[in-house]
């Protein structure tokens, strides 16, 4: 089972939204994940638990080995099916 | 959402040209000023919007959703900015990035988890972009208050 980082500005809000979501788009095709969510400062410390990073502000905390998907679209709509395919390619 | 205010007084109207930050502290003052938040609310919002930028670009009118920590607010409300003349706010995922923001969301929130549910209402409206135009060219306030309440407040059916 793949591992997915979701990081946000306080770990709470805008990373719950995404996280749902992702967590939907994953059980509709039959892919088993966990999810788990953080600050952005804590990404640097994390990251190398995990086999995906999704954030939905922008990274910069540092360098991190595992591919970043920025996945503003999932608050905004625009691209969003295009982003969760995206997500779901780093997982299956 | 209960418990949360919102009415006609805390919808905001600004016809002059002016800075995300001027936006940022006007609100929080005018807040301040009700007893709706503490006076390190501004300061915090100030900040928090330096680190973490809330611009959100819609491929529409742009949306800004600021807010900061619940220690600095003392009663949860809701206050909306309309703002005639865009301001520039930073993306929230390209901080280098100024996008035109016609309508500030400003949470002052008073428990943690109150923000998931209301960024969920708040991206539902985000996505109808004809009732966020209905908000930014409404003539009364009558008007955007009721949009808002419809999307931000009411109980909604799952």
């Amino acid at each position: 089972m793949k591992k997915i980082l979701v990081a946000c500005g306080n770990g709470i809000a805008t990373s719950t939204v995404v996280a749902t979501k992702i967590r939907e788009k994953c059980e509709d095709n039959g892919v088993a994940i966990s999810v788990t969510q953080c600050k952005l400062l804590e990404v640097e410390s994390k990251a190398e638990d995990y086999d995906l990073l999704v954030t939905t502000g922008k990274f910069t905390g540092g360098d991190v080995n595992i591919p970043v998907v920025g996945a503003i679209s999932l608050l905004t709509g625009i691209d969003e099916e295009e982003t969760l395919d995206e997500i779901l390619s780093y997982v299956k | 959402m209960s418990g949360i205010a919102f009415d006609e007084s805390l919808i905001l109207e600004y016809d002059q040209q002016m800075t995300d930050r001027e936006v940022l502290s006007a609100m929080a003052d005018y807040l301040c000023k009700k007893g709706i938040v503490k006076d390190s609310y501004r300061q915090a919002v100030l900040d928090r919007e330096t680190s973490f930028p809330t611009g959100l670009k819609t491929g529409g009118i742009n949306v800004a959703i600021p807010h900061t920590d619940i220690c600095h607010v003392n009663q949860a409300a809701i206050c909306v900015a309309i703002l005639k003349s865009p301001a520039l706010f930073q993306a929230m995922d390209e901080p280098d990035h100024g996008i035109e923001v016609n309508l500030v969301i400003m949470l002052a929130l008073t428990e943690a988890h109150g923000h998931i549910e209301m960024l969920q209402r708040i991206v539902k409206l985000i996505r109808n972009q004809e009732d966020v135009k209905n908000i930014i060219e409404a003539n009364d306030m009558a008007t955007v208050n009721m949009i808002i309440k419809q999307y931000l407040l009411e109980e909604q059916e799952n």
